[in-house]
């Protein structure tokens, strides 16, 4: 029988530290996946979410949110894209803040929770857009929601069997 | 079993949400054929260029300059001071309603249609 017993700082460190990598290296994979084009040039897999996702049902939402703000400065500062890292941060906490709030619920899945977080990055994203351009911005940002929604069963799907394999460890 | 079902309905309702909003900003776009590009930097008016005339425009973005074409009724980026350049990727535009964006740039590029105007275009 397995009991948690409560992690020293040391141990705590290590295993965040090890977190971010993960998820700033799947940022960093995402980046070199070519997604077709044509009228969505801004589209990503969102795969740095699993990290999230599988964090926030091992160690809580405070330490989702220390994971995704982390890897998403550090993904901006390496890759020097500021601008870029703004709507991250956006679409970050929006989307961690949906996740967290319907986690607590109790009433879905991890993959309804990753879904509406992949839902709420697109939204957080949307809304600093429309904030910075000053217009609202075209019908085919509700579609870039549908494919958050998609990608986000898929990250949940993984996230979930991920969770469960390694809770014994953790 | 019963948090499965919630997700799917959860699922189910965001993308009939989303497919909605969708098709609605598509068909009150599509009212009228698009007849003129209007560029918006930074939230104001910067100019608005006629389709049927081709073109070649400089816009002085948040940026930097990017460059817009129109060429044939369809207007597209050439070229942009960006990081990602995703606005040079996006495919041409010619439909009313359908836009390229430059968020770093701030700028707009969005297809009109419409009333007639007795200027051909106009600079801001």
């Amino acid at each position: 029988m397995s009991r948690k017993k409560k992690k020293s700082p040391a141990e705590q460190l290590a295993l965040y530290g090890v977190l971010v990598a993960l998820a700033f290296i799947f940022s960093y994979i995402e980046a070199l996946i070519p997604l077709p084009f044509g009228p969505f040039p801004g589209m990503k897999l969102g795969l740095a979410n699993i990290v999230v996702v599988v964090v926030l049902y091992i160690a809580g939402a405070k330490g989702a949110l220390a994971v995704s703000m982390v890897r998403v400065i550090l993904v901006g500062f390496t890759f020097g894209n500021l601008n870029s890292m703004l709507y991250s941060l956006a679409g970050g906490l929006f989307s961690w803040l949906a996740m967290a709030l319907l986690k607590k619920t109790d009433r879905f899945g991890v993959t309804g929770v990753s879904v509406i977080g992949g839902v709420c990055h697109n939204l957080g994203q949307m809304l600093v857009a429309t904030a910075m351009l000053g217009k609202a911005l075209g019908y085919y940002y509700p579609f870039l929601c549908m494919i958050g929604a998609a990608t986000g069963v898929v990250i949940g799907i993984v996230a979930g069997l991920i969770t469960n394999r390694i809770k014994k460890y953790v | 079993m019963k948090r499965t079902k919630n997700d799917i309905i959860l699922l189910v309702v965001i993308l009939i949400v989303c497919a909605l909003v969708s098709i609605g900003m598509i068909v009150y776009n599509k009212q009228e054929t698009g007849v003129r590009v209007v560029v918006t930097v930074d939230g104001k008016e910067y100019g608005s260029y006629p389709l049927n005339r081709d073109t070649i425009v400089e816009i002085e973005g948040k940026i930097g300059i990017n460059t817009m074409e129109i060429k044939d009724g369809s207007v597209r980026m050439i070229e942009a001071v960006c990081p990602d350049l995703y606005c040079v990727q996006h495919e041409p535009i010619h439909a009313n309603g359908e836009k390229i964006i430059c968020l770093p740039g701030t700028i707009i590029l969005e297809i009109v249609g419409g009333e007639e105007s007795e200027l051909d275009s106009i600079v801001g």
